[in-house]
Parts: C-alpha cells; sequence; structure tokens
C-alpha cells in the first residue's frame, strides 16, 4: 500500500472510526488528527451523564489511544483553512495532506427568540456545555427544554435525577418527529407524564424572560410563562460547514458527498454530521442522518475510501437508539410509509410496541418501543435491502429474529407453513373408505348402539 | 486463533439445558429468560438452534458503543459492565440479536464465554455446542451459520 | 423458601376465582409434590364418593421442588385426581415444559374444582391469572389449540397444558396433553378436565428458581450427568434410549417371550422387529429430542409424508414402546407408519395410547371370537387390519357408533356387552395394563394388582433387572432373582414401589432413577434435593419415608373410593398359558399368586384386604387418613 500523507478533523464517532478502519488497512501512512477541543475524545452520548453526576469519565478511547494507533493527535487548535494541498490551523501551522477527512460535526441550532442570549440557556453538545449547566444546577428547581428533539430526551433523565421539575415546549405535534410515529411518541410522552414531566405539544416559545442577569421564564406564543432557572435547547443540529465554506468546497445544508464520501474537492473526504449525502432509502434524495450509528459507519466507509479502496457505502440511513426513564425507543429509516404503494405493519400489546415500514417488498424502516430486540437484526435487513421475497419472510407481523431468517432461508419457494395444523389429513377420509371398504354411511349411528347396549 | 462457542444446530435436542446452565452461573439462579445463550424452536422442522454472542473479530457492537463498555480483547468481546449506561446501541448494531437487555440491572447482557471454560458447553450432552477454534470472523461466522442451519432445515 | 415457589395456585372454575394458597416447608418436606401432595389434596377435599366427572373433584397439576432447575429429568410433573375410568386415585405423568415454566411463572402446582359454565382456559402469566372463553377452540386438536393461544396471548414462549376432542367427550381413557407431543396418559384425566369445561392452561413464566446451596447442586448435577452419560442404556450407544427410543427392545421383549401379543394371547411375535425402534430408525424417524433438562433424548421424531397413513408431522413427536406395542404386537399390526398415525391421532384427540390400543385389541378379540359382529362394529377387524384400527380410533374419540362403548374402557365395555367378554378385558379395577406381561415377569404382577391407579407398570419393578446380583445394594436388595418366580419378590416390590414414589413426588424421569432406569445415582439425587431446599440432613432413609407415605395417601384414596382386595385382582387371562415364546409355561392364578398378595400386604403393613392399617398410618403420620378409612369424613 503506497503511503499517503493522511489528515482528519474532527475527533469524535467519525474521526474515530476512520482513523481506526485506515490502521487496520495501513499500518504505516502518517495520520494527524486535529480537533479544536483540547480535551481526548468523549463521548457526546454520555454528557447527561456528567450533567446528572452519574458519569464523571466519558473518555471514549485510552490514555495511550494516539500511540497505539501511531496517530499524532493536535488537540485544542483549529483548522481555518484547506489549501491545494495543505490543512492551514488558526496560528499558521500547515499540515500537507495526500487525503483530508472532514469530521467536524455539527452545532447545536440557535433559535432566533427574543432573549435567546440570557445566561441560563444552554445547549447541550459539548463537554464545556454539560459543565456549565452542572455549574446552573445548584439552588436551580425549574428546567425548560425548548423542542423535541434527540438531546432533549437524553437529557430528561438527568434534570430529573437532580430533583428538578421539568416541562418540555415542543413546536411540532409530537415529540422527536424525526425518529417516532404518532403511536411511540403518544407512549413516550405518556410514560413521561407519568414522571411528572410536563409536556406542551404545538407550543412555540415566543421570547425568554430573564432579571438580575438569569433566566426567569420562558414564555409561549399563547402567554404562558413558564417559569425557569435552566433552559435547554433541543431543536436539532447544525452541520459544522465553516472550514468546508471557507475552502470553497460544494455545501447545503451540509458538505455535499457521494457514496464513497468524497467531497467536491479531490482527496478530500468529509463524514459524520457534517456531511450530507446519498440517501439510501430515498434515491435521488441527500440527508444527514445526525446519528451516533451513521457517523461511525460513514468514518468506516471514508477510511477506506482514502486509501482507495473503493468501499461505495450504501447511503445514510437514520438509526438510533435510546432509553428515556426505562422506556427504550428504536427507531430507523423511514418512520412512515413513503408513499401509496408502501405499507406499515404494527404490532402493539401492553407498553411494547413495533412499527414495520415496507416499500416495494423491501423494509425501509421501523419503530420500535419498550422490546427493542429486534432492533439489530431489523437494522441489518434495511441496510442489506433485501426484498422479503428473498428473505421469504412472509408475515412480517411476526418476531424477527435472526434464527427465524436463518430458517426461513432453509424453508425453499414452497409458502411457510401448511395450513393444516390439526394432524388430520383431510383427504384420510377418502383414502379409507376405499381401502377397507367403508363409507361414513356405514359407520353405526347412536341409534344401532342400542343394540348393543343391551347387551 | 482464539476459541468460540460453535453451534451445531443438528445436533441440539432442544433440552435447554444450556440456557438453565448459563443463567445459574451469570444471575445464581435458574432463570432461563435471562440465559445470555436462547434456543430457538421451529417445530415444523425439527429443529432447535442455540444462538449465541459470536465474538466477531470486527464487532459492530464495540464500534457503536458510546460509552466504552465493549471491548475488543484476546479474540472476544469483553463487556465491561460498570461502564455501560443502558443505552442499547450495541442491540442495534448487532445484527444477530443475541446481546439482551437486563432490566434488573439497567445493563446489557452478553455471553462472555464464562473466562474460556462456558457453563453452556458443559452441559451441554449431544455435544451441540463446542468451544473451539473457529477460522471465520464475525459476519461470514453468521453467514456460515446461517448457511448451516438453512442445510439442515432443507433436509 | 428456595427450590419451591412457596405457593400454590388455586382455581374455582364455579366462581371464576382464582387465588394462591401457601405451601409451607413443613408440608413441602412430608409429602415433596408430585403424587404425594397430589394424594394429600384428594384425601382433603374430594368428598367421598363424589362423581369424577362432577365439580367437586378436584384436578391437581403437581411439580416439586427441582422443576426449574438443571437436575437431570427435572421436566416432569403429575396430574392427579379421581378417575373416572377406576373411581380410585387416578395419576398420570408427563414430561415436556411446562413444569419449568411454572415454576418460573411461581407456583409449585394448579389446583382446579368446580365446573365451567362455558368451555374456557387458563391464562398465568406470572401473577396475572385469567379465565379466558374457549367456545371457539371446541374440538381442536392440541397443535392447533397451542397455535391459536399462542397467537391470542401474543407470546410464542408460551407453555401449554391441553385436552383434545376425547377429553371433551369424556372418553374415558382420554389424556391431558402438554407441549403438543407429551401426555398425562392413564386414568382418564383428560375427560376431568373436559367434565370441568376447561379446554387448556396457558403459563408463561419470566421469574427464576433459586438455590439453598448453588454450587453444591452443581456439582452434584454434573455428578448424575457424569452417570448418565457413561450409561449403557441413557448415554451414547447405538441402542441407547436416545438412539432407539424405548421401543429400542421390542425384538429383545419377544424373544423373552413378553412382548403383549394379540391381546395377551402370546408374548411372542415373528413381526416383532416391523415394529421397533431399529425399524424406526431405518423407516420413519427423523431424529431424537428431549423433555427440558433431559440429557437422553428419548422422545422420537417421526414423518410419514405420504401413503395411505401420511400426513404424520415433526410437531406431534412419533410413537414410544407403549404405543408400538399397544398399536402394533398387542393388535398383530406390524404397519409401523399406522402406528405413527395412530400416535398422531392420540396426541390431536389426547387419548391414552395404552387404552386405546388396549381398546382395539379387546375389541379385535371378541370380533375374532363372534362376541362382537361385523354389524354391530359396522366393518370387519381383523387382527393387524391398520386401517380399520384408525378408523375405530376416530370412533372412539368422537365416541360414535361402537365408538361410544369402547371409550368407557375395556370393563365397562365388557360389562356392558355381556357374553364373556369381560374375560378377555386385561385390565386392573379399570386400568388397562401397561404393555408388559406379568406372566413373564411376576414381581410387576404384585404391582398391577395393588397399585392405587390400577394396572400401573410405572410403580417401579421389572423383573429383569435383578437377574444379577448387587443390582440395588442401598435399597437393600442384593440377592439374583428368577423373573418367573414369585419367592422374595414382594419384599422387593415393596422396596423399589417406595423409592420409585419418592421419585414420583419429586417428580422425576423414571428413567433418571434406580428402579426404573436402573441407574445407581440415588446419592446425587439426594444430594441435588438437599443442596436445592437446604434440608441438609435429607437422607436415603427419609426418602423412603416420604415415597411411602405417598403411596399410602394414595393407596387410601382407592381404598376409601372404590374398595380393597376385591379390586386387587389379576385378570382371568393371567391364569391360561401364553400360547408361545420363552416365557409360555407361565401362569398366575388366584391360588399360586394369593400367598404372595397376602406377604406383600404384611409388608406393606395392610390388613387382609389390603387396607391400611391404623398403626401404618399413624406411623407415617397420617392418623387422621386412617379415620377416613374408618368411615369418618372424609378430610373436609
Amino acid at each position: 500500500m503506497p503511503q499517503r500523507q493522511i489528515v482528519i478533523v474532527g475527533n469524535s464517532a467519525a474521526s474515530l472510526a476512520a482513523l481506526e478502519t485506515i490502521r487496520r488497512l495501513d499500518g504505516t501512512s502518517p495520520v494527524t488528527l486535529v480537533s479544536d477541543e483540547a480535551i481526548p475524545a468523549y463521548s457526546r452520548v454520555l454528557l447527561p451523564y456528567l450533567v446528572s453526576g452519574e458519569r464523571r469519565d466519558l473518555s471514549l478511547r485510552p490514555p495511550d489511544y494516539a500511540q497505539r494507533l501511531g496517530a499524532r493527535m493536535l488537540l485544542g487548535r483549529r483548522a481555518v483553512q484547506i489549501d491545494a494541498d495543505a490543512l492551514v490551523l488558526d496560528d499558521g501551522t500547515r499540515l500537507p495532506f495526500d487525503r483530508l477527512l472532514l469530521a467536524t460535526g455539527s452545532r447545536a441550532a440557535i433559535p432566533d427568540i427574543e432573549g435567546i442570549g440570557t445566561p441560563g440557556v444552554f445547549a447541550l453538545k459539548t463537554m464545556v456545555d454539560a459543565l456549565r449547566i452542572r455549574e446552573q444546577l445548584p439552588g436551580a428547581r425549574h428546567a425548560v427544554i425548548l423542542g423535541g428533539g434527540l438531546i432533549c430526551l437524553l437529557v430528561v433523565h438527568a434534570l430529573l435525577k437532580v430533583g428538578l421539575s421539568v416541562s418540555i415546549a415542543v413546536s411540532s405535534d409530537r415529540l422527536l418527529t424525526r425518529m417516532l410515529d404518532e403511536e411511540a411518541a403518544a407512549l413516550l410522552q405518556h410514560r413521561l407524564e407519568e414522571a411528572g414531566v410536563r409536556i406542551l405539544i404545538r407550543t412555540d416559545a415566543a421570547r425568554i424572560a430573564g432579571s438580575e442577569g438569569r433566566v426567569r421564564s420562558v414564555v409561549t406564543a399563547a402567554g404562558e410563562a413558564l417559569p425557569a432557572d435552566l433552559v435547554i435547547l433541543a431543536k436539532g443540529i447544525r452541520p459544522d460547514i465553516d472550514l468546508a465554506l471557507a475552502g470553497g468546497l460544494a455545501t447545503e445544508r451540509g458538505i455535499l458527498v457521494d457514496e464513497y464520501l468524497r467531497t467536491s474537492r479531490p482527496g478530500v473526504f468529509a463524514a459524520g454530521d457534517c456531511a450530507e449525502g446519498p440517501d439510501m432509502l430515498l434515491p435521488g434524495k441527500k440527508t444527514i442522518p445526525g446519528t451516533w450509528f451513521e457517523a461511525v459507519a460513514q468514518g468506516e466507509s471514508a477510511g477506506a475510501n482514502m486509501l482507495d479502496l473503493s468501499r461505495p457505502s450504501p447511503g445514510a440511513f437514520k438509526m438510533n437508539v435510546m432509553e428515556i426513564l426505562g422506556v427504550a425507543v428504536a427507531s430507523m429509516g423511514l418512520i412512515h410509509a413513503p408513499d401509496s404503494e408502501g405499507r406499515e405493519v404494527v404490532r402493539a400489546r401492553d407498553d411494547n410496541y413495533r412499527k414495520l415500514v415496507i416499500s416495494r417488498d423491501r423494509i425501509v424502516g421501523a419503530v420500535l418501543v419498550g422490546d427493542v430486540s429486534e432492533a439489530g437484526t431489523i437494522a441489518m435487513l434495511i441496510r442489506r435491502g433485501l426484498t422479503l421475497s428473498e428473505l421469504r419472510l412472509f408475515d412480517p407481523s411476526q418476531p424477527i429474529r435472526y434464527a427465524d431468517l436463518a430458517v426461513q432461508w432453509g424453508r425453499g419457494p414452497a409458502t411457510p407453513r401448511a395450513a393444516d395444523h390439526t394432524g388430520l389429513d383431510p383427504k384420510a377420509e377418502s383414502r379409507f373408505a376405499p381401502e377397507a371398504g367403508l363409507s361414513a354411511s356405514s359407520i353405526p349411528s347412536r341409534s344401532n348402539l342400542s343394540a348393543a347396549s343391551q347387551m | 486463533m482464539s476459541r468460540m462457542i460453535v453451534v451445531d444446530p443438528a445436533k441440539c435436542t432442544n433440552c435447554r439445558m444450556c440456557e438453565l446452565a448459563c443463567s445459574l452461573v451469570k444471575t445464581g439462579a435458574f432463570a432461563p429468560s435471562r440465559s445470555r445463550i436462547r434456543v430457538h424452536v421451529f417445530a415444523e422442522e425439527f429443529k432447535h438452534i442455540p444462538l449465541t454472542c459470536f465474538q466477531c473479530a470486527a464487532a459492530p457492537c464495540v464500534k457503536v458503543c458510546p460509552a466504552g463498555a465493549l471491548v475488543q480483547e484476546d479474540g472476544l468481546v469483553r463487556f465491561v459492565k460498570e461502564a455501560c449506561i443502558g443505552c442499547r446501541m450495541c442491540m442495534l448494531g448487532c445484527p444477530f440479536g443475541v446481546i439482551a437487555y437486563n432490566s434488573a440491572e439497567g445493563v446489557i447482557a452478553k455471553c462472555d464465554t464464562c473466562n474460556g471454560d462456558p457453563e453452556c458447553v458443559r452441559f451441554c450432552t449431544p455435544h451441540a455446542l463446542e468451544f473451539r477454534e473457529s477460522e471465520l470472523a464475525d459476519v461470514p461466522k453468521g453467514r456460515d451459520f446461517a448457511r448451516r442451519v438453512a442445510e439442515a432445515a432443507k433436509g | 423458601m428456595h427450590g419451591y415457589a412457596g405457593r400454590l395456585l388455586r382455581v374455582d372454575l364455579n366462581s371464576g376465582k382464582t387465588w394462591t394458597e401457601p405451601l409451607d416447608g413443613a408440608r413441602a418436606r412430608r409429602y415433596l409434590g408430585g403424587r404425594g401432595l397430589g394424594a394429600r389434596i384428594l384425601l382433603d377435599e374430594v368428598p367421598r364418593g363424589c362423581d369424577p366427572l362432577g365439580p367437586e373433584n378436584r384436578l391437581v397439576f403437581a411439580m416439586g421442588p427441582l422443576a426449574g432447575t438443571f437436575a437431570p429429568g427435572s421436566g416432569r410433573f403429575v396430574v392427579v385426581a379421581k378417575s373416572p375410568a377406576t373411581g380410585g386415585f387416578g395419576e398420570a405423568y408427563t414430561g415436556g415444559f411446562v413444569a419449568h415454566e411454572l415454576k418460573y411463572a411461581g407456583y409449585d402446582g394448579i389446583v382446579v374444582q368446580g365446573q365451567a359454565p362455558e368451555k374456557v382456559y387458563l391464562s398465568i402469566v406470572n401473577d396475572r391469572v385469567e379465565i379466558r372463553p374457549a367456545g371457539h377452540l371446541a374440538g381442536r386438536g392440541t397443535l392447533e389449540t397451542e397455535e391459536t393461544i399462542k397467537g391470542e396471548l401474543g407470546d410464542r414462549e408460551t407453555r401449554l397444558i391441553s385436552i383434545g376432542l376425547a377429553g371433551e367427550n369424556r372418553v374415558r381413557y382420554a389424556c391431558v396433553m402438554n407441549d403438543t407431543d407429551r401426555a398425562a396418559g392413564r386414568t382418564g384425566l383428560g375427560a376431568v378436565m373436559g367434565a370441568k369445561n376447561l379446554k387448556a392452561i396457558a403459563i408463561r413464566g419470566t421469574g427464576r428458581v433459586t438455590l439453598a446451596d448453588p454450587k453444591a447442586f452443581r456439582e452434584f448435577a454434573l455428578a448424575d450427568l457424569a452417570k448418565i452419560r457413561k450409561h449403557p442404556w441413557l448415554g451414547d450407544s447405538p441402542s441407547s434410549a436416545g438412539a432407539l427410543g424405548t421401543a429400542g427392545g421390542v425384538e429383545d421383549l419377544s424373544a423373552a417371550g413378553i412382548l403383549p401379543t394379540r391381546n395377551w394371547e402370546t408374548g411372542a411375535w415373528e413381526q416383532a422387529n416391523q415394529i421397533s425402534g431399529t425399524a424406526m430408525k431405518n423407516t420413519i424417524l427423523l431424529g431424537h429430542r428431549a423433555c427440558q433438562a433431559c440429557p437422553v433424548g428419548c422422545t422420537r421424531v417421526v414423518r410419514v409424508a405420504d401413503g395411505p397413513f401420511g400426513g404424520v408431522r415433526p410437531e406431534y413427536g412419533g410413537p414410544e414402546y407403549e404405543t408400538v406395542a399397544a398399536f402394533g404386537s398387542l393388535c398383530e399390526n406390524p404397519n409401523l407408519e399406522s402406528i405413527a398415525l395412530l400416535n398422531q391421532r392420540c396426541n390431536v384427540y389426547g387419548l391414552d395410547t395404552i387404552s386405546a390400543g388396549s381398546a382395539i385389541a379387546f375389541a379385535m378379540e371378541c370380533f375374532e371370537k363372534g362376541i362382537l359382529t361385523e354389524q354391530e362394529i359396522g366393518f370387519r377387524l381383523d387382527w393387524g387390519d391398520a386401517p380399520a384400527m384408525v378408523r375405530l380410533l376416530e370412533m372412539i374419540a368422537r365416541r360414535e357408533g361402537v365408538g361410544d362403548l369402547l371409550a368407557e374402557g375395556t370393563r365397562r365395555a365388557a360389562a356392558k356387552i355381556g357374553r364373556g367378554a369381560s374375560e378377555l378385558a386385561v385390565e386392573v379395577k379399570g386400568l388397562e395394563f401397561g404393555m408388559h406381561e406379568p406372566r413373564g415377569k411376576k414381581g410387576l404382577a404384585i404391582s398391577y394388582a395393588t397399585a392405587p391407579r390400577g394396572a400401573d407398570h410405572m410403580e417401579g419393578f421389572h423383573d429383569p433387572s435383578l437377574a444379577v446380583p448387587n443390582a440395588w445394594p442401598e435399597l437393600g436388595v442384593v440377592e439374583a432373582m428368577d423373573r418367573f418366580g414369585l419367592e422374595g419378590k414382594p419384599r422387593v416390590v415393596r422396596l423399589a414401589e417406595d423409592y420409585t414414589s419418592f421419585i414420583n413426588s419429586l417428580p422425576q424421569c423414571s428413567f433418571m432413577s434406580l428402579p426404573v432406569g436402573g441407574i445407581r445415582n440415588s446419592d446425587e439425587i439426594t444430594g441435588m434435593l438437599a443442596a436445592a431446599t437446604g434440608w441438609a440432613d435429607l437422607a436415603l432413609a427419609e426418602e423412603m419415608t416420604i415415597g411411602e407415605r405417598a403411596y399410602n395417601l394414595a393407596r387410601a384414596f382407592t381404598v376409601r373410593e372404590s374398595g380393597g382386595t376385591a379390586d386387587d385382582r389379576l385378570p382371568v387371562k393371567l391364569s391360561r398359558r401364553l400360547r408361545d415364546g420363552a416365557s409360555r409355561e407361565q401362569v398366575i392364578t388366584d391360588q399360586n399368586f394369593k400367598p404372595a398378595l397376602q406377604e406383600y400386604y404384611r409388608l406393606r403393613g395392610w390388613s387382609e384386604t389390603g387396607t391400611p392399617t391404623v398403626a401404618k398410618l399413624e406411623e407415617l403420620g397420617l392418623a387422621d387418613v386412617a379415620q377416613q378409612l374408618a368411615g369418618k369424613g372424609d378430610g373436609r
């Protein structure tokens, strides 16, 4: 394998996946990783646990990670420009590259609301955010979450755990609009309300009111003032494309990439929350999945493609799982049938909900609440794009387990279960009668028995 | 080459000793619902298929764990219970569905081969479970297994 | 409490109420579970003279302390009730997966009383117990019932107990089925369940079973497993129970002249090799499987796809020895495929294969001797006519035509027919013989005559196992014994029965125990039981007492309900020689049998009329039972 100078910008899911993939395939090419956060890679998923105090160490990799992988880490350094053949840092340092990966991630979307800058209003995207929220906790009694996005749900448990009363103001008609359908969102909302969380749907925040240098309340469009010592923004993410723009790369919401994770500039790739690429489930469309899973998958793919190993990714699809107050929720792909040819197969019992979205004989999405043990196998089916016919999955309302699939392969093209469960072959009647010279009419009736009973 | 629990479904008699043995050694009581190995039954085909963690070489669960609770080590996927937050990303990443959720403790549960001396193998009389080297890794392992099951099911 | 769940589930189908009843440690140690507990409940609660098919009868499903564990052979439970076949103590044993599941749901057993106004099924999901309508399941077979209920409850891991058409039609030898292909076969308990309008019991348990000393339990279980794995019949050998099933010995039985043939007319059959385990292996066998926690796997799984007896599916397992003999040699039917189909139909309808085969063989002999005519039957019923057998089984399950008569069991059918038919009925107390020929195994004759449920071949003793000395030194049986003699047998029979009665109170699979399976593992069983329950001082002597106590409880119930010696009578056929085979010089007459019977009573501490004496009952701590037998009250 020829030696290449490889530079990676970013230090989270996509970057680490790319770095590890590169090292698995290429032990010698020098790799430099640049990140504007001065701390070793940490898990953003664990940030709520830092807020609640349940975790202190969020590190994703051991302290000797860089040595083990033979990579150079430049932490706390900001990249500001992409020259023809080098990445330029804010202090003027030039990092020549043959291959560059932008895995700059995303920021929290900040809504344009009066008072948004009031002290006490936070996003929860970085370690610094989490530490600042923690500082705000002593003495705080009320928390308001603006938006029903992913981060909102992840942080609820932390806030409840430290004793705050929590309200959530959601603009749309349900929580986690992009992840959950109406039924799943209702189950989740019910669970949250049971735990004392107040949820206001179809509710916009008009302004954030403060006094004496801190936030006091969030005033809704309807005029209600929700008391707030702490406001958490959960209005989604904004891909971080500053560097791409400076470097003249093609962007829309995110940095545009093809199925090989290549940007518009040769030798430059992008992966993770900052990348906007082909949507696996909606051909012709582009998407930013914004999930940990996809960041890892794209990072792997980008890593291999940066070594010219030509590993096209099938496209991105959203896939996520989480637990909120003891209820597991998983969502993947399309959560509603994409058109009139699609269908939805629902199985609901007690507190468990599972919906499959099927389009053109393929599973293209699923939502699960409660028991999510099928999620991994379903995700695999979505990713592999096999049709139900190929899988011989005749009854998608049944649980989907790996063992079932393996056995279905063996059942062959015939229909799955014979309809006869009775153990009585319906053809037996006619087969026996001619054999032994019997017919139904020759069986003595009960009235004939009277002769026998008189014996 | 590392050893792993290799399953031959054609030999399984559905006695469920593996589930009983696993749950006893891992939870201190008999509770098949908490076993890390589960037998799937297909009565119509006369097939019983024990499934447990394949200890994949490039395990999707390890790649995807955001809490550092799954680690590739010595040919096995080691579960670090103290680090687990119960988010279940690993369950979403595992195509074989062999990671279970332990609701009593709020963490996941997965086969760890009992420190190289698997209890299920010890209690399996028909030799449907063996502990030996397998030259395959992760997805190929799973595919090979599926192929064997399918072959057996056709028969 | 360890081992035990510590409670029973009570169900009153009259009121629709369900509740739990505690099972305390002292009661558990006296009766253990299974047969012992079942018999105790019957004596306590079933009124004297009660109609077995009436609401006052109790239907008990009794597990024990080892269910739910990996003690080999612990996947087992006992069904107990007053029997509609014998009018006395009814009990039937079965394997499968229900016992473990019920323990995980949190119960050591279920006691059902009353009678539902309409067909119902019981759903038990851990603590949640419901009585649900089952009208839509009327007449449905076991597999169909299981699939339907699993679909309704939405959980494929649900385990089922159910009855089929035969139980609904109160055929006197209808059985209770579980897990599709397992049968609690004998004494007509399916009819009791049918009379209560209880179609099925669905069980799902996600709890756990704890042990007092898990480490010791595991050690003893591994030691037991090691012995089983090395055992010539239970372990891995070409002729083992796993390889050939329990029908593996058919040719040997015929060679010894004790294969029941032609309605007990003879003991050797030249076509024995067409129905044996080897024949099965060479033709219809797909493989074998096991009950929960069993390292042997004696269950056959067969398939017959096409032909006149086609449609036999793997879900229904396959025929074991009793079935093979009852539908095979007993009827002189060499067609193994037809036997497989008959077995499946019995599983679908819920019919005891032993009694059903016996009824058909009885009818065949009646036909041969002109006691039943072609017109009365509706067709010819020659020996070995397999299609006719299938036809007749249908009629029995549906109680149609002569099937209605035969559904009453051979004793009652013979009484109705008259014309000397009673001489052709081979039964004791109304229970047809298990497929074991007492003329060639005289010790067995004692059990057949005196066992509480009638002619019971599983009380624990088959003479060939004592052909060599030192068979069971731990039970005090050291002398070699000839299978044709009655000398010394009463003592040995009694010991075997007491130990087996202990095993039947666990209950545990008999094959994994000493007298029936021939495995010297009583230490390991004691070790597991003590480690599970915490009864550290448990020893064989106490186990024998528990067994003897359970045996006497069962016997007392039978005596209370239907008499003693009068019913301890062997069929007249045994007083005639077998026509052929190595045992053909043997007969059992009232005269040569009576001394053995009396000696047996004496050893047991029973009166000359076969009634447990006050002294014996008091010795076993059953003074109240003595009161009942003296006519004072019936325990309620």
